[in-house]
């Protein structure tokens, strides 16, 4: 592979352009990482130590969704707002390169909250795993963002662009903190105990917590919850989509 | 391109760190590893589970155990788990401390026969002292182990003939009320834990049999006393009882049938601080009520019963019939002493007839509440309650709780025993000493019979005389000794009987089995033809079979040949056929007597 071949390919472009993107708007990017690890810092690591492990598996899932959320949602409000979106689908430029770039976005910041909290939980938390469990981990959650990328692109289609930021922080906090991301869900009294299993953020974190061997997991059920989850919002967003056309705005 | 190269080294880092993080500090420990090997062994927490802590309930609660003992117990919201605990998802079930059985009498497979029960605390009241130390030492002992816990009576007071000493155990007996310190002194001095009097006179079931006095009782409740160990009595009726209360006994360890507990006579034994072991499993047997198969749960538990619990279950008393019109006042008893404020304790009485070490205890707390507790009150009955009576808090951990400090012994059922306490049967898992424990039993012989030529063929025990060999007390710690000679088709046994052990015994022993005392299928055999001839006066033949280390035996005498149907053998269980002895049984001192025939067919 060559650079000639490189320039020519346009999805490859795209999601170079999304790095770039990444890379120079440090006021979104380093808030958006730095959140989550400031938060398990705070309540993994300084509160409740004897959790480090269990809160490094629903604080990651925590970190991951936030990732997949913001940097789909508000960035697909904000250039709906400024009709690129609409000049990209007027483009010959694919548009599905375009979601994969911010997909590639949004799996590296990912990957990025994932790996800077594990190291933050085995530097000062005393957590201890086999290189398969931390590997696991990483990959479960990187690959447990794309449901919530979805969500955040179809929540992008759908709601104003001023708008965008508050009402992601309104879904994004309360879902985080009812999936038991914050505080373990067996804490909760029985109601919001019942109301956390049914709730997609509670799965990816009980998939995290059963490969880092700290409970043990349904995958069926939880496989399952998150696959109609992103169903749901794929279809969302493919009605969004085609909404874009006439009534944009 | 370079920054596509800028990602991809990105990329590169996040996984180096990823494999550069620590893993677990120490190799895992080479033994058989649980699957989720990151946690410390034995350090596990039960979530969200309905915990009862032996004396209160949690209706969603978490139990943390570490190292044989809970370290933590109490609501979820406020119960962390600690770092690297395994957990068990408790959702729907109950856990509840390991059961104490306050009446059994231990001998063989009991002690692990009533942990596959949730049974880890047996508080017997009556057998030999032989293996006190041992059973000392494991119970003060928090490793894993495969069996209940044992605390004992040791030798029961009763006088020459009476009961207890119908069991071919030699009982010493007080000789009189001035024998009383010297004889509950030489019992500490064994190692037992309490003081068991037997005031036993037959009335009850219709005989007559000779027993202490009440001076002698008085006696030996003072000197007790005087050493601060309990003192407890076997009664059976209410004049019996009567004479128990007035020397001062601090329980009784059954419940009496002549007639039931007035609400008077309840009051007083309340004032008094009498408990009442009421051993409502082997009261019903002997009245004629049915056992555990009655419940609801029995048939999935089982295929869990060893051979010598389903022979004990199996076993019926004599002459029950006559008797079932007394069981109604037994139970109106129960709620009578328990408005009094007389504690209840549960107990089973196993192995006598219709019960069983384990799912008699269960039956016991189920009778409990049948008869009008409260389940939690017939809860406490199998835990809180003989752990606050009996000395059973060694110092390693306590008994009958879950609470911090105590001991590891746990019980998760599926369902709430505190609605309907015959979920107890619905065992999901028991830890003893924070250790799980294997619910099935033991390998049980194959089922199928034996192929019928053999076992209708006649066998010649005698056709290989090597296949036997010599069997004494010695090899149990006595003092008599055997040996066999083969002949050409005879087998003659040469050997000293000498008193020692409290059971001698000294003869030759053939293996049905390939290996000794191998339990094997001979469900066809029927009769056994036995010719010896000696100098002996009285032989003993004994069989051993499913496991119970307790043979059925028949006298004969030499010089002529006898035959023994053994269908008439109650207690002979064919399908896991183990051993034939011939031993010499009197009298004491050298003896020799050949084997001319011996035949099963």
């Amino acid at each position: 592979m060559n650079s000639a071949t490189l320039t020519r390919n346009p999805a490859l472009q795209l999601i170079q352009a999304q790095w770039l993107n990444l890379v120079r708007t440090p006021d979104y990017t380093l808030p958006t990482l730095l959140f989550p690890l400031m938060f398990y810092g705070f309540f993994g690591l300084l509160m409740i130590r004897s959790q480090a492990l269990w809160l490094l598996c629903t604080f990651a899932t925590f970190g991951v969704m936030g990732a997949a959320l913001f940097s789909f949602g508000v960035s697909i409000a904000t250039e709906r707002a400024q009709g690129w979106l609409m000049l990209l689908r007027a483009s010959p430029a694919p548009v599905a390169a375009v979601i994969a770039g911010k997909a590639f976005g949004a799996l590296l910041f990912s990957l990025v909250t994932v790996v800077a909290m594990s190291a933050m939980a085995a530097a000062f938390g005393g957590v201890r795993l086999e290189t398969s469990q931390w590997l696991g981990l990483a990959g479960v959650l990187v690959a447990g963002a794309l449901p919530f990328c979805l969500m955040g692109l179809a929540l992008g289609l759908w709601i104003k662009p001023n708008a965008a930021p508050a009402v992601l922080n309104m879904i994004y906090l309360p879902l985080g903190f009812l999936s038991g991301l914050w505080i373990p869900a067996m804490q909760f009294p029985p109601l919001l105990q019942a109301v956390a299993a049914w709730l997609p953020p509670y799965h990816l974190a009980a998939l995290a917590l059963d490969v880092t061997g700290a409970k043990s997991a349904d995958w069926g059920l939880s496989l399952l919850n998150l696959g109609i989850f992103t169903l749901v919002f794929a279809a969302l967003t493919a009605i969004g989509w085609k909404r874009l056309d006439g009534t944009a705005g | 391109m370079k920054n596509l190269w800028i990602v991809l080294g990105v990329v590169a880092a996040l996984m180096a760190v990823l494999l550069l993080l620590p893993g677990p500090d120490s190799a895992p420990p080479t033994d058989s590893a649980p699957p989720s090997d990151e946690s410390p062994p034995g350090r596990f927490a039960v979530t969200n589970v309905r915990l009862f802590d032996g004396d209160r309930v949690l209706d969603n609660a978490v139990v943390v155990i570490d190292e044989g003992r809970v370290v933590a117990a109490g609501r979820t919201t406020t119960t962390p788990i600690p770092d690297g605990a395994a957990v068990i998802d408790g959702r729907g079930r109950t856990a509840l401390p390991g059961l104490i059985d306050s009446h059994v009498h231990s001998f063989g497979s009991a002690q692990a026969d009533a942990l596959r029960f949730g049974v880890t605390t047996l508080l017997d009241m009556f057998r030999p002292p032989d293996d006190f130390e041992a059973q000392h030492e494991a119970r003060s002992s928090l490793a894993p182990t495969d069996r209940a816990d044992l605390f004992s009576a040791g030798y029961l007071a009763t006088v020459e003939g009476g009961h207890g000493t119908q069991y071919g155990i030699d009982v010493p007996l007080p000789a009189g009320p001035d024998d009383a310190r010297a004889w509950v002194d030489a019992r500490l001095e064994e190692g037992s834990d309490w003081i068991k009097i037997v005031i036993e006179g037959g009335r009850a079931w219709n005989g007559e049999m000779p027993t202490l006095d009440a001076e002698t009782v008085a006696a030996l409740v003072e000197a007790a006393h005087a050493r601060n160990v309990l003192a407890v009595a076997h009664v059976a009726t209410r004049a019996e009882a009567d004479l128990a209360v007035e020397a001062g006994v601090d329980g009784l360890v059954h419940l009496f049938i002549d007639e039931p507990v007035d609400p008077a006579t309840a009051t007083d034994w309340a004032e008094r601080g009498l408990f009442v072991i009421p051993t409502l499993p082997v009261l019903a047997g002997a009245l004629g009520q049915q056992g555990p198969s009655r419940l609801d749960g029995f048939e999935a538990v089982e295929t869990r019963l060893s051979s010598e619990q389903r022979r004990s279950l199996g076993a019926v008393f004599p002459n029950v019939a006559q008797r079932q019109a007394r069981w109604s006042g037994v139970a109106a008893s129960i709620p009578t002493l328990h408005a009094a404020g007389v504690p209840l304790l549960a107990g089973s009485d196993a192995p006598n007839p219709g019960t069983a070490h384990g799912i008699s205890l269960i039956d016991a707390v189920i009778r409990l509440h049948q008869a009008g507790l409260a389940p939690i009150d017939a809860l406490r009955a199998a835990t809180s309650v003989p752990a606050g009576i009996f000395p059973i808090d060694d110092g390693v951990g306590r008994r009958g709780c879950l609470r911090p400090g105590c001991r590891a012994d746990v019980l998760l059922v599926d369902g709430n025993p505190l609605a309907d306490p015959a979920a107890l049967l619905a065992i999901e898992r028991v830890w003893k000493n924070g250790a799980p424990v294997a619910l099935a039993a033991a390998a049980r012989p194959p089922a199928d019979p034996a192929p019928a030529a053999e076992s209708a063929a006649s066998v010649d025990l005698l056709a290989s005389p090597t296949g036997w060999m010599p069997s004494a007390d010695d090899f149990m710690g006595g003092s008599s000794e055997a040996a066999v000679a083969p002949m050409d088709t005879a087998l003659r046994v040469t050997g000293t009987l000498r008193p020692g052990f409290a059971f001698p015994y000294a003869g030759a022993m053939w293996n049905a089995g390939t290996t000794m005392m191998e339990p094997v299928d001979r469900r066809g055999w029927s009769m056994l033809t036995l010719d010896v001839r000696g100098e002996a006066e009285l032989l003993r033949v004994m069989f051993f079979s499913g496991g119970n280390p307790q043979p059925v035996w028949r006298d004969f005498e030499p010089g002529a040949p006898i035959e023994i149907d053994l269908s008439t053998l109650a207690g002979l269980d064919l399908a896991a056929f183990q051993a034939v002895g011939v031993f010499a049984a009197q009298p004491d001192g050298a003896f020799e007597f050949v084997i001319e025939e011996a035949r099963i067919e």
